[in-house]
């Protein structure tokens, strides 16, 4: 994020917005959200989310964590990766294996191989996994999310709002040794 | 193998030809016209002061040079270079060459083929581009003066007008780039489509790029002499 | 003779009983488009019901279409029709291959190739532009497939390309293969080859395609295609979650991404995350080897290869040294089931042998696929395994072969997971060894020979499809109804992608209900995976185009393991394709306009000949009953570990009922207009078709329906 703001900041006041739109559009290039505090030490003295809000790129958006704002272009990254990386930079794996599984079932709809976790963009550590997975069988946030096996011990998550535990079984089972007969 | 490379390339250099160094030694002689005549981009005959005839050769601005580490086989190039400029689909007439090394490499079959490059051996697919030679073979070959320098990219093209399809040029290049056409009886050879490559820009994994032409001479005259390989 | 354009405008005909040599009007076969379906105007034109497939009155048909050789992207296969004779009844069937045999062949002035009759001893066929003669052959008679394709070369030049069979076609393995290049095989008519005498074509050509239309044209075509074509079977998601992407799917075969590499390259290649905007990263999407062989397979990738004028590549490369350590070349390359065919065979999976460790299972298929390319020994679409599980588990070998012999297989091996029983295995099998070399000879002939019965046919592992003796092949799994109609017509396994580049393309089941709805009349043609509903006339059209679309792709030839463009990776567009393209095509290359519409209804007319054919091979009407009829395993309900029924057409179950099927064929049946009691062809439908003369045949022989 740091060297994607390196041009345009400085003192001129008239440069920022401009500046900060490139800021945000450079780090979107570079595969990151652009976060409004990286911006505020970068452009000390811009209300960022005015300028941001004033700038008239159609193709910004932000999401609002709990105390960073995070800015994307959606010129080179979509939605549903900036979510991704959204959750990772929250640091709230429970909430980011739960909204990704309730996602992914509701849409597609399949349940979830637990490994997607461990690779990018999510990046988890099998501790940090097993941990959370644990943490969603106990908590309130993952109350509608359910695990099923496949045959050769593969675990999957899934959404109870949006897939039965039946269906659930035969699309893990269907991915993780069906496919690979009838490729 | 870059021992028998030199010496065809040699024979063809010093036989009867002159290299760039050279002119630049008979333009200090007193050949000053000549030099305006070729920034305007054509080859030109000069006389030289013991009265022998000489072609100059404008410096082509690139050449297109093939990563035998990516490419990937698909020929897509290849019907592309034909496509756009004869309005057919040929893998012979194409001015990059990828089928004819395509299994076995630019060495062709041995009975060590399994190991060797090509797709039944080591997979490695060697195509072959035209240098754009600074002093090219193929024009110095031609006897009607058809493959002259390309006013904008100084390419060493072939006007179809003049060519009388004699395949001189085919034979007179180290690495048989130029090629008859059978269907036409006209000689075909990379113009680099006036500087914007259709092959390149059909390659799905980027292996073919026009470079400049210092740093494609650096590329294609590199280690491996024979087979225009980057590696 | 005046230009013509997309096609070369000669067929190649080889007598090799007479040694006759001579030339065919392409043209004369238009209505039937190329490929397979002038194929099947061939076989019915000439070569008689009653015909068995290693007969010298059977031809066998190396065909290209119009678009190969233009450059059309995923348009380098050959397709090859003969009669096959892995079917009980030899009925008339296609397999194909890719490489680069086909644009050769074009560029080389001919369309097809009809070889008829048997040489009295080895031969190859040379073909060097308008240049054919017929070769001996005794002295690559015996060889495999990999220095017979060597010793062509070092006839013809290095430029030529070869088809070839190995040991199994020369011995009239039923199960063999003809191949071309490194991986490229046609599974099923490599002992036709055999029977002739036939050991290899080579060809050479130097010529060129035309295209009718304006070259500029032309290339934004191209260009357009470029822009929604995807990764192998037009799968248009990414494997793991991309900044460009809005959607992920773990079994998407576009691996790309950053960090993974083309690891034994020199130096490795990035395939990086390949933004579909980067035309030059369209080849690198598809990092095949760790899809077929796991990430373990990713340092032994050499690169992607596949066929002339494709950008997908779906074939992976690899150089695996351990090979060495077994005689054999380190070099080895595949996809799909070219790898979990020989596999396959090992059922107990491929466990630590050898010392090879956490590599065992790369280094066991590369064995198995090299013994199978060599010796051009096919497997059934994976098919010989599952009859060589069923066998041993039911104790079939134990009964049928001779007592040393069954002693003399390396049994042990097989059992505990040790790859080299494969080499075993494959010797047996190529030369025709013993008894258990029959399991060579396909799931019919096994199961006359070796006495198995409706157990076997109704085995729910077994996964065979008909008593045709082929398996599943994107069938009930891939689209309920659509998949399982699909997969009842041919005489082999379906090898129909049609359905499958749309279904199987990994986008939300709510964008691909659209797309179908924008095809098929409804959203309803397309149930999401694994929780169907019972038939509907929507889905007998998604059938029936996918019917259409294949033999479509066969003919023209385009590759049907990415086409038709249904879908794309393009937002813009909504993720849709564009059904259009091979009539867009089609009309720029051939000069001769036809619509997306008329394009199927030829196809349809091809198809409905195919039909035909069966019809009269099997001397009988009702292909209902006696072709088209499933084994009992797809329609019997599922039992849950309670062992209660789980009710069809509920979530969770891919099971068909009978009812439901039938009906399906019903409808399926009608949209080519046939009848609809017994799948036949009526007097009526062939008439439509342009197909009177068939009709005439057939009425004559009382095949028609009443
Ligand atoms: S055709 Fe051959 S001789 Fe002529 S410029 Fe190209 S490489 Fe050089
Ligand atoms: S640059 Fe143009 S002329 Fe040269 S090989 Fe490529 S396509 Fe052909
Ligand atoms: S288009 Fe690129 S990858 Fe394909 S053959 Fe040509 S150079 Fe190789």
């Amino acid at each position: 994020m740091d060297e994607a703001t390196e041009n345009g900041g400085g003192p001129s006041g008239a440069l920022e917005p401009a500046a900060i739109v490139e800021a945000i559009r450079a780090s979107s290039a570079a595969a990151a959200l652009c976060c409004r505090s990286a911006l505020s030490s970068r452009f000390p003295r811009a209300d960022i989310a005015a300028l941001v809000g004033a700038s008239g790129a159609a193709d910004l958006r932000l999401i609002e964590g709990r105390t960073e704002t995070y800015y994307f272009s959606e010129l080179s990254m979509t939605r549903a990766y900036a979510v991704h990386l959204f959750h990772v930079a929250e640091k709230d794996p429970l909430r980011m294996v739960a909204e990704t599984v309730r996602e992914e079932s509701r849409l597609y709809p399949r349940p979830t191989d637990l490994r997607t976790f461990l690779d990018p963009p999510f990046g988890l550590t099998p501790s940090e996994l097993a941990a959370t997975v644990g943490a969603l069988e106990l908590q309130e946030e993952g109350r509608d999310i359910a695990q099923v096996r496949a045959s050769n011990g593969a675990l999957y998550l899934y959404c109870t709002s949006y897939l039965v535990p039946a269906l659930a079984l035969s699309l893990a089972e269907w991915i993780e040794v069906g496919q690979k007969d009838n490729p | 193998m870059s021992d028998s490379t030199e010496k065809r390339e040699g024979e063809g250099l010093l036989g009867k030809q002159t290299s760039r160094r050279d002119f630049l030694k008979y333009a200090g002689g007193g050949l000053a016209g000549a030099l305006a005549m070729i920034t305007l981009g054509c080859a030109t005959t000069v006389r030289t002061r013991e009265g022998r005839e000489l072609r100059v050769w404008a410096t082509p601005a690139g050449a297109l040079v093939h990563d035998p580490n990516r490419c990937v086989g698909c020929k897509r190039c290849e019907v592309a270079c034909t496509v756009r400029n004869d309005g057919k689909a040929s893998a012979h007439i194409s001015r990059v060459k990828v089928s004819r090394n395509l299994n076995f490499g630019v060495k062709g079959v041995s009975s060590a083929y399994a190991k060797a490059d090509g797709q039944l051996g080591n997979f490695r697919i060697v195509a072959e581009t035209c240098r754009q030679c600074e002093k090219p073979a193929c024009g110095n070959a031609c006897p009607t003066g058809a493959i002259h320098a390309d006013r904008k990219t100084g390419a060493r093209v072939v006007d179809a007008r003049k060519c009388v399809g004699c395949g001189a040029c085919q034979t007179a290049c180290p690495w048989h780039i130029a090629t008859l056409d059978r269907e036409t009886m006209i000689s075909t050879k990379c113009t680099t489509c006036d500087g914007d490559p259709v092959c390149a820009k059909a390659c799905p994994t980027g292996a073919l790029k026009l470079y400049p032409i210092a740093e494609a001479e650096k590329l294609l005259w590199g280690a491996d002499v024979v087979s225009g390989a980057t590696a | 003779m005046a230009q013509i354009f997309g096609y070369s405008g000669k067929i190649l005909r080889v007598d090799l009983t007479t040694g006759k040599i001579s030339t065919d009007e392409t043209l004369k076969y238009k209505d039937f488009i190329g490929g397979e379906g002038m194929s099947m105007k061939i076989m019915w034109d000439e070569v008689d019901p009653g015909t068995k497939a290693y007969d010298a009155e059977n031809k066998i048909i190396f065909g290209t279409g119009p678009l190969c050789g233009t450059g059309v992207p995923c348009s380098g296969r050959t397709n090859i029709t003969s009669l096959l004779p892995t079917s009980p009844f030899n009925g008339v069937s296609s397999s194909h291959m890719g490489g680069y045999f086909a644009t050769e062949l074009k560029y080389a002035g001919w369309d097809m190739i009809v070889v008829e009759g048997k040489a009295a001893n080895p031969v190859w066929l040379r073909i060097e532009d308008e240049k054919v003669t017929i070769e001996d052959a005794r002295w690559m008679w015996g060889k495999g497939i990999f220095d017979t394709q060597a010793m062509v070369a070092s006839f013809m030049g290095k430029e030529a390309q070869a088809a070839a069979i190995g040991q199994a076609g020369e011995n009239m393995v039923n199960l063999s293969v003809i191949r071309t290049g490194a991986s490229h095989s046609a599974g099923g008519h490599g002992g036709v080859m055999g029977s002739k005498k036939l050991k290899a074509i080579g060809v050479r050509g130097t010529g060129s395609v035309k295209i009718a239309g304006d070259r500029k044209d032309w290339m934004e075509l191209d260009k357009f295609m470029m822009s929604i074509i995807g990764a192998n079977n037009q799968m248009v998601v990414p494997t793991t979650p991309q900044p460009w992407a809005e959607f992920s799917d773990k079994s998407s075969r576009w691996t790309a991404r950053k960090g993974l590499f083309w690891g034994a390259a020199n130096p490795p290649v990035e395939t990086g995350e390949c933004n579909p905007k980067d035309m030059q990263s369209v080849g690198l999407r598809t990092q095949k080897a760790i899809f077929d062989l796991g990430p373990g397979a990713e340092k032994y990738t050499v690169r992607m290869g596949g066929c002339s004028h494709c950008p997908i590549r779906c074939h992976s490369q690899l150089k695996v040294p351990q090979l060495e350590k077994y005689g054999m070349d380190p070099y080895v390359a595949n996809t799909c089931v070219g790898w979990s065919g020989p596999r396959g065979v090992m059922f107990n999976g491929i466990k630590d042998f050898d010392g090879h460790g956490e590599d065992s299972n790369i280094v066991g298929n590369a064995i198995g696929t090299t013994l199978a390319d060599d010796y051009g020994v096919w497997c059934n679409y994976a098919q010989i395994g599952r009859d060589l599980k069923y066998c041993w588990d039911k104790g079939v070998f134990k009964r049928v072969l001779p007592a040393d012999e069954y002693a003399s297989i390396p049994w042990e091996k097989l059992v505990k997971g040790d790859a080299t029983f494969l080499i075993d295995f494959y010797d047996r099998v190529a030369f025709k060894k013993g008894e258990f070399s029959h399991i060579g000879d396909g799931s019919a002939a096994i199961a006359l020979r070796w006495g198995l019965g409706d157990d076997y046919w109704n085995d729910k592992n077994g996964k065979l499809w008909t008593r045709g003796g082929y398996p599943v092949h994107h069938s009930n799994e891939a689209g309920a109804q659509v998949g399982a109609l699909i997969s009842c017509f041919s005489n082999r396994d379906a090898q129909n992608h049609s359905h499958m580049n749309f279904i199987g393309s990994k986008l939300p089941i709510k964008i691909q209900k659209e797309i179908a709805g924008e095809i098929f009349g409804s959203p309803d043609a397309l149930d999401p995976p694994n929780d169907y509903k019972p038939m509907n006339t929507f889905k007998a059209r998604f059938a029936a185009w996918a019917l259409k679309r294949s033999i479509l792709h066969n003919s023209l030839t385009v590759c049907n393991w990415m086409w038709p463009m249904s879908v794309s990776h393009d937002k813009e567009r909504g993720y849709r394709g564009d059904t259009g393209l091979e009539a867009k095509f089609f009309s720029l290359a051939t000069g001769i306009k036809m619509t997306e519409k008329e394009l199927d209804e030829a196809a349809a007319r091809c198809f409905t000949l195919f039909r035909a054919i069966t019809v009269r091979q099997m001397g009988d009407a009702d292909l209902r009953a006696g072709h088209d009829h499933m084994n009992k395993w797809i329609t019997k309900a599922d039992k849950d570990k309670e062992g209660k029924e789980i009710p069809q057409f509920t979530p969770g179950t891919i099971q068909m009922t009978e009812e439901d099927m039938a009906l399906a064929q019903t409808m399926l049946y009608r949209e080519f207009g046939w009848d609809e009691k017994t799948g036949a062809p009526t007097r009526a439908s062939l008439e439509m078709y342009g197909l009177a003369g068939v009709a005439e045949d057939l009425a004559r022989r009382k095949l028609l329906p009443s």
